[in-house]
């Protein structure tokens, strides 16, 4: 089949959409459809051009396109949800809104209402509508009344985590959103009694460091307890993962879940906090890892455990990789709910591009 | 810099306004600006989906995004230059021909109950784009006439280079004449062969392409054995760009006769090769640069005319050589490169 995956655009800026879309293109391919990717220009800032940039969309009618946009429409994002096609099936990968935060205006209300409108009547004509996450699905019941069944994307190179014997330090693998997180994290390394080492990756987030007042020889001791990785390959991931202690992922309310996927792969337990989002909905407390409120007290307390109690770090990690193992999260299972029952016909073996 | 590269796009199909939109991308970047492909697909019928598509785009606004302006916007094609941005410039292969030069074509708007009504808002849609834009550019001659034809526009042609210009280089020939391209119907090779059944010298031909489709390099294979002249004519199928270039070296000239292209990637490559080409008066794009007696010949249409035109070029080798020079130089007084292209857009 020829399969457009559709995600919006904000121009310089690259949206996690891209990510998942790039992925869901390889797998498509891997069985034997053709996938484009399309993306439409988009984005809440200014205000003023949303609803025009949401008619747009309206007004793009794709059917009866003669074979020409493809024989089913996956939409990733908002407003691409909006584009009329016979064949649509909505995966969303975010639930972005106008922040509530941060504009209180009438017009913020009427844009807000008029997209609550727009995409609960483009989600009527999907023919089946899922999110990457349970957090992405509440919001969007919230939002809409819709309902849609979550499914996990599957992490991009899974076959290359593996576990290996952990050295001394924590891996934070991303960039953790919004940056108050990562300043929590160093709050909490200020108080662990252990010498807790981490290794950050991610864009630089050293500038964070210096922005917490504290005496200078305490930064400096701290700064020699942390590496900043910056951008990391996925195969340079998959080796810190190898050798990591534990993850530590604590973003506020994130969509994705990679992070920790990687971690369960790679037989690592997890830390994040009860309003991570999707980090939260993989990892269970106790027993894969730990969940905790975005409190430095209590994250500085779990890194101190992983050092004096190395074999429950251990544990709970062997126990993730089980958890992982239950879950039904292949791309062969993810197209057959995406696409229908004669979804996935069996891959093909690795072709060459044909000039 | 910011510049946004906008264009429009039919999934699945990839020719040469993606590389063009590609290579400008490239182009910008190299030179250290930030740059993004904007390239959205659209419905152009029935005439009322296109009506609805021209108003999508025109309801779209790149002027500034999250964190700040977008400094240009360079426009490719109808309609994504509709789109509204206050700093715009163009650069376009063609107009939407279906209301223009092809109205009456099979495909065209004259069969559309709506037809006149769309061709009338995009005669007027361009007008009011062709006014909101700083510079308008095309990439030949051809099409900055038409514009001034159709809408007396004033525009003026930039011509983008091949793909791996530098490359391209000459040595002495073999004896063969190189007829890269795909196999397609538009192409003509039926023509070649037919012309080769008429000459006097024992011209050979090489060509370098795959059948698009298929069966139709099926036919040509056929119909070269049909003729007789099948011993005369090797297909090489695909090749990749390194060889490719070195046929283009040891060719004693190029052979090149499309109907009416759009532009003449072949043509530039062989004059950066210094090889002479042999085209035809209905060939379109290739006529731009190729100057008849000077940097190869420009023949009728018809199997007679064409074989004599191979016969010239095989019986005189050093007329061959002169006038594949004079292409080569040709090529170097026309500015083809990014950095004028570039200055030209950038401005």
């Amino acid at each position: 089949m020829k399969i457009i995956i559709g995600v919006a655009q904000t121009p310089f800026v690259r949206q996690g959409s891209e990510d998942l879309a790039e992925l869901l293109q390889q797998a498509l391919g891997h069985f034997g459809h053709q996938a484009d990717i399309v993306r439409i220009p988009f984005g809440w800032n200014p205000l003023e051009r949303v609803l025009d940039h949401v008619v747009a969309c309206e007004l793009m009618n794709w059917h009866d396109h003669h074979g020409v946009l493809g024989d089913v429409l996956i939409a990733l994002d908002f407003p691409v949800t909006l584009i009329r096609h016979p064949r649509k099936v909505v995966w969303l990968a975010q639930s972005r809104r106008i922040p509530s935060s941060h504009d209180r205006s009438p017009l913020a209300a009427t844009i807000r209402d008029a997209c609550r409108e727009a995409e609960r009547f483009a989600l009527e004509e999907a023919e089946r509508v899922f999110t990457i996450s349970t957090l992405v699905s509440h919001r969007l019941r919230k939002e809409t009344g819709v309902d849609a069944t979550p499914l996990i994307p599957p992490p991009p190179r899974p076959e290359i985590f593996y576990w290996d014997r952990a050295e001394d330090f924590v891996l934070v693998p991303a960039e953790m959103r919004p940056p108050e997180r990562l300043e929590l994290l160093l709050r909490a390394m200020v108080r662990t009694h252990e010498r807790i080492h981490v290794h950050v990756c991610g864009a630089a987030g050293d500038s964070v460091l210096g922005e917490i007042p504290m005496p200078e020889a305490k930064r400096r001791a701290l700064e020699e307890r942390i590496r900043w990785l910056g951008e990391v390959s996925v195969l340079d991931l998959s080796h810190l993962y190898a050798r990591a202690r534990a993850v530590l992922f604590t973003p506020r309310e994130e969509p994705g879940s990679r992070a920790i996927l990687h971690a369960m792969i790679a037989s690592k337990p997890s830390i994040t906090c009860y309003d991570s989002g999707a980090p939260a909905e993989l990892v269970e407390h106790g027993v894969t890892g730990w969940i905790v409120e975005p409190d430095p007290g209590e994250i500085a307390a779990v890194l101190d455990g992983l050092w004096r109690d190395p074999d429950t770090a251990r544990v709970r990690g062997m126990t993730a990789r089980s958890a992982f193992e239950a879950l039904p999260l292949d791309w062969e299972h993810v197209l057959g709910r995406l696409l229908g029952s004669a979804a996935a016909p069996t891959p093909e073996s690795p072709t060459h591009a044909t000039p | 810099m910011r510049v946004v590269i906008a264009t429009v796009q039919v999934p699945f199909a990839r020719g040469g306004a993606e590389i063009l939109a590609e290579d400008l991308h490239e182009a910008v970047r190299v030179r250290g600006h930030q740059a993004e492909i904007v390239n959205i697909p659209w419905k152009w019928f029935p005439a009322e989906s296109l009506l609805d598509s021209m108003l999508a785009f025109r309801l779209l606004d790149l002027s500034n995004y999250v964190d700040g302006a977008i400094d240009l916007f360079i426009g490719l094609k109808f309609p994504a230059y509709l789109i509204r941005h206050p700093n715009k410039v163009y650069w376009i292969a063609h107009q939407h021909r279906l209301a223009y030069e092809l109205w009456d074509h099979r495909y065209g708007l004259s069969h559309d109950p709506l037809g006149a009504l769309a061709r009338d808002a995009i005669h007027e849609a361009d007008r009011t784009a062709f006014r909101e834009a700083e510079r308008v550019y095309t990439i030949s001659q051809n099409v900055s006439d038409r514009l001034e034809e159709f809408l007396g526009v004033g525009s003026r042609p930039l011509y983008p280079p091949p793909r791996r210009a530098g490359e391209f280089h000459c040595r002495p020939p073999e004896s063969f004449l190189f007829f890269p391209s795909r196999i397609a119907p538009l192409k003509r090779h039926d023509l070649m062969l037919e012309a080769l059944a008429l000459t006097r010298e024992r011209v050979r031909v090489r060509c370098a392409g795959v059948g698009d489709p298929e069966s139709h390099l099926s036919e040509m294979r056929r119909k070269a054995e049909d003729l007789g002249v099948a011993d005369r004519v090797e297909w090489l199928g695909w090749i990749p760009e390194a060889e490719l270039i070195g046929h283009y070296a040891t060719a004693l000239g190029i052979v090149y006769h499309p109907f009416d292209e759009d532009y003449g990637y072949v043509t530039l490559e062989a004059m950066l090769a210094s090889k002479a080409v042999l085209t035809c008066s209905d060939s379109g794009g290739s006529l731009e640069f190729v100057v008849h007696e000077q940097t190869g010949l420009v023949a009728e249409p018809t199997p007679e005319a064409v074989a004599a035109s191979m016969d010239a070029l095989w019986g005189d080798r050093e007329l061959a050589r002169r006038w594949g020079a004079a292409g080569r130089r040709r090529y170097d007084s026309l500015r083809i490169g990014w950095d004028h292209i570039l200055e030209e857009l950038l401005r």
